[in-house]
Order: structure tokens, then C-alpha cells, then sequence
């Protein structure tokens, strides 16, 4: 009977990680966008975005617009960053698109954060548009990056708490 | 609930949960919000209007606008970002897009403009199509609110057409 | 904290909760101020946590009464009744 209590322990331990892992490859799907929420990691979107916020992505065959937020990676670096479009250029005879993106609080535009040389980015460059926002929720995950001891003592007294309640 | 820890969780699950939902309610009450803005936007200069030496045209402008946001904000709007655009179509592109001026407005006490502005951003095309061009002034709004959907918003305003020569 | 005490603090915390935050959603809207609305539902959240979570004497007002041994000695031990359920038991895992 000890052997199967402890199974059984086991096995809700697993349901919740795997629900946390439907959930979020759900939201992949529903939303298009490979990361459907991203947490703002710089102040170069304040007064609108600050450091700790978090916002959800929506991506969709809809062309990009000027004015829209979106979320985009650079070639050479890792972390994507979000800021707005200010300029779109998209041709006659195909889908290509040329976009030009500036930070709300930055004085000048993206073209000293693009690729060496590169002037423009192109559709394949953008990870998805901002749809929806939340204040301060991303600091759970800003204070575990970057204070990673935190992070283990959270999973371990979760871990804790769920092997050893009882029902 | 046997143990006070338990009814702490219990209690913050429960109170994070409707926190959430609060705020989906505030946000969806905004779809529903329908404002009405009245402006206007028209060039009034033309500083300077020349071919680069990539060979793309560039324009400074200097235009006038005059418009009334107040109705935009709602008691979950943290900002609005207010921006003019210039919107053409040449031979190469089917759209060009380009932001010439911009501006946000914190609260509803500063959303009626009257402003006369250089343009922020040059316009500069890509290629040389600009001489004669007609050009569409668009008036955009993208409402950030406190918590929730953010609202985009445009409302075309005055066309004006660029001269056949550069001035310089 | 005894059965009905447990109980009563579960639907006394949900019945709170929600009733706060209708509450600051409501004073929020009409006061047009979204950090009101945060404020009321922070004050109600503290007031719930301070009502439902410390193990006031309120919620123990129905001891369980166990039979004293002395009570229990004197009575022989239900045995047929043992072996019912037990069987009941087997015959709910046979299905």
C-alpha cells in the first residue's frame, strides 16, 4: 500500500508538469508564434513597456502594419527584442516586405541593433506581434534567471509540498 | 484546508485567479468602448526636399496637426501613442509606410493637440518616386492599456502632393 | 480546525474573495480608476486572509466527540458489521 501512495504521488507530480507543457504548446498553436509570451526585458519601450512585464504574441498571415509592436530576432544575437514599427515598405509583385523598427524610448531607430550592415527586417525575422499585456508577472521569471538558487529552492519546496500532501 | 499553510495557498491561488479575471473584464468592457476623434493634419512647409547620395529621395516637412483624443481613454488606458504617418504607392512598392512624427499622450488631460512640428523622421523613399508624388497623411493610434488588449486605430487625414523639383 | 470549521473557512474564503473583487471591479468602473479597483481588492484579499487562515477558536465549535474507552469496553465489538463492508469492498473491485 506505501509503494502505491507513493506512485500515486508520482503520478500527480507528472500531471502537473505535463499540463503545464500542454498548456504552453497549446498557446503555440493557438497563437502561431513559437514564444506566445515574452517578458520585456529592457526599458527601451517605457512609459508603455517596462522591465518585468509581459506580453502576450499573436502571429498570423495579416502584413505587418507601422504602429504595431512586434517581436523580432536579429541574426548574431539570442534574445529577442520587441519594439515598434515605424516604417514598412512591401513590393508589388511579391510578398516581400522591407520593416524598420524603433524603440519608444530610444533615439534613434534599430539599425545599430540589426546585423552588420543590414538596413531592413525582413518577414522571417519576426517572431510575432503583441496582442495583450501584463504588468510585473515576468519578474517571477527576471528573478530566476538571474538569481538561479531561487529557482531551485522554489521547484524543490513545490516538489515538496506536492510529494508530501496528502488528500 | 486542515493546515493554515493550505488555506494560504488556497487563498493566493484563488485571489490570483480572480485578480486575472478582473483584469480580462476591465479589458473586454474596453472593446466595447467606441470613441470618436476628430482631426485634422495638413504639410505646411516643405524644408527641404533633395536626392541622397544612395539615391533615395528625402523630405523634411513641417505640418500641422490638430486633434482631439480625450474620448480614446478609458479608466484602463495607461497611454496612448499617437503617430503620423505618410503612406504612398510607386512603382517598386505596392505600400510604403512611413512614420514621419509621433508622440505619447499619458492621460486625458493632455490629449487635445494643436501642434506645429518639423517631422521627427525624414521620409525617405525607397528609390527616387517622391518628385510629384501624392502623398496620404494617416493619423494613428495604438492604445496600451493597464492591463489587457491593446487597442491599433487609423483614421486617414489630408493628401498633399510633393513638387516636381528638389530644392536643393 | 475540526470538520465544519474546515468547511465553513473554504466557502467563507471563496464567498470573500469573490464578493471583493466584484466589488473593486465595480468601484473601479464607476470612479474610473484602476488602481482603486487594485486597492479594493487588496484590502479584501488581507481582510479574507486574516479571516480564513489563523485558526480562530470560531471555526472549532464542533469537536469531534470520540467514545471514551471505558464507553467502548462495555459494548462488544461490531464484528458482522466489519465483515460486511469488507465484502462490500471486494465486491465493488471485482466490477
Amino acid at each position: 500500500m506505501q509503494v502505491r501512495s507513493v506512485l500515486a504521488q508520482i503520478i500527480s507530480l507528472g500531471m502537473i508538469v505535463t499540463s503545464a507543457l500542454i498548456i504552453w504548446k497549446g498557446l503555440i498553436v493557438v497563437t502561431g508564434s513559437e514564444s506566445p509570451v515574452v517578458v520585456v526585458l529592457s526599458g527601451s519601450m517605457e512609459p508603455g513597456f517596462k522591465r518585468g512585464d509581459i506580453l502576450f504574441l499573436h502571429m498570423n498571415k495579416d502584413p505587418i502594419r507601422t504602429g504595431e509592436i512586434v517581436v523580432f530576432n536579429v541574426d548574431g544575437r539570442e534574445i529577442p527584442i520587441v519594439h515598434r514599427v515605424i516604417k514598412v515598405h512591401e513590393r508589388q509583385e511579391s510578398t516581400e516586405v522591407d520593416i524598420l523598427t524603433k524603440g519608444d524610448n530610444n533615439f534613434g531607430d534599430d539599425r545599430l541593433l540589426y546585423a552588420h550592415g543590414q538596413l531592413w527586417l525582413q518577414q522571417h525575422h519576426i517572431m510575432g506581434r503583441a496582442v495583450g499585456f501584463l504588468p510585473y508577472v515576468g519578474w517571477v521569471t527576471i528573478v530566476m534567471t538571474e538569481k538561479p538558487i531561487i529557482k531551485y529552492i522554489l521547484i524543490g519546496a513545490l516538489g515538496l509540498l506536492v510529494i508530501t500532501s496528502k488528500e | 484546508m486542515h493546515t493554515w499553510t493550505q488555506r494560504l495557498l488556497s487563498a493566493a491561488t484563488t485571489a490570483a485567479f480572480l485578480l486575472l479575471a478582473a483584469c480580462a473584464a476591465a479589458s473586454a468592457l474596453d472593446a466595447f468602448h467606441a470613441p470618436s476623434v476628430q482631426a485634422q493634419a495638413r504639410v505646411t512647409k516643405i524644408n527641404r526636399f533633395h536626392k541622397q547620395l544612395n539615391g533615395n529621395d528625402k523630405v523634411m516637412l513641417t505640418f500641422n496637426i490638430s486633434a482631439n483624443l480625450e474620448s480614446l481613454f478609458t479608466w484602463n488606458t495607461k497611454q496612448v501613442f499617437v503617430f503620423l504617418t505618410a503612406e504612398y504607392e510607386n512603382s517598386k512598392n505596392s505600400l510604403n509606410q512611413a512614420s514621419l512624427w509621433d508622440h505619447i499622450i499619458p492621460d486625458k488631460q493632455h490629449a487635445n493637440l494643436h501642434l506645429e512640428v518639423k517631422s521627427k523622421y525624414p521620409l525617405i523613399d525607397q528609390g527616387s518616386s517622391l518628385r510629384g508624388k501624392k502623398v496620404q497623411l494617416v493619423l494613428h493610434w495604438h492604445i496600451m492599456p493597464k492591463a489587457g488588449v491593446m487597442i491599433r486605430d487609423r483614421m486617414p487625414l489630408s493628401e498633399f502632393k510633393l513638387p516636381d523639383v528638389y530644392t536643393s | 480546525m475540526d470538520w465544519q470549521g474546515q468547511k465553513c473557512a473554504e466557502m467563507l474564503m471563496q464567498l470573500l474573495l469573490v464578493v471583493s473583487a466584484v466589488a473593486a471591479f465595480l468601484v473601479g468602473y464607476a470612479m474610473a480608476d484602476f488602481q482603486l479597483m487594485l486597492l479594493v481588492y487588496a484590502g479584501g484579499v488581507v481582510l479574507t486572509a486574516l479571516v480564513t487562515i489563523p485558526n480562530w477558536p470560531f471555526f472549532n465549535r464542533h469537536p469531534l466527540k470520540w467514545l471514551d474507552a471505558a464507553e467502548a469496553d462495555r459494548h462488544p465489538r461490531p464484528q458482522v458489521c466489519a465483515a460486511t463492508t469488507a465484502g462490500k469492498k471486494k465486491i465493488g473491485k471485482n466490477k
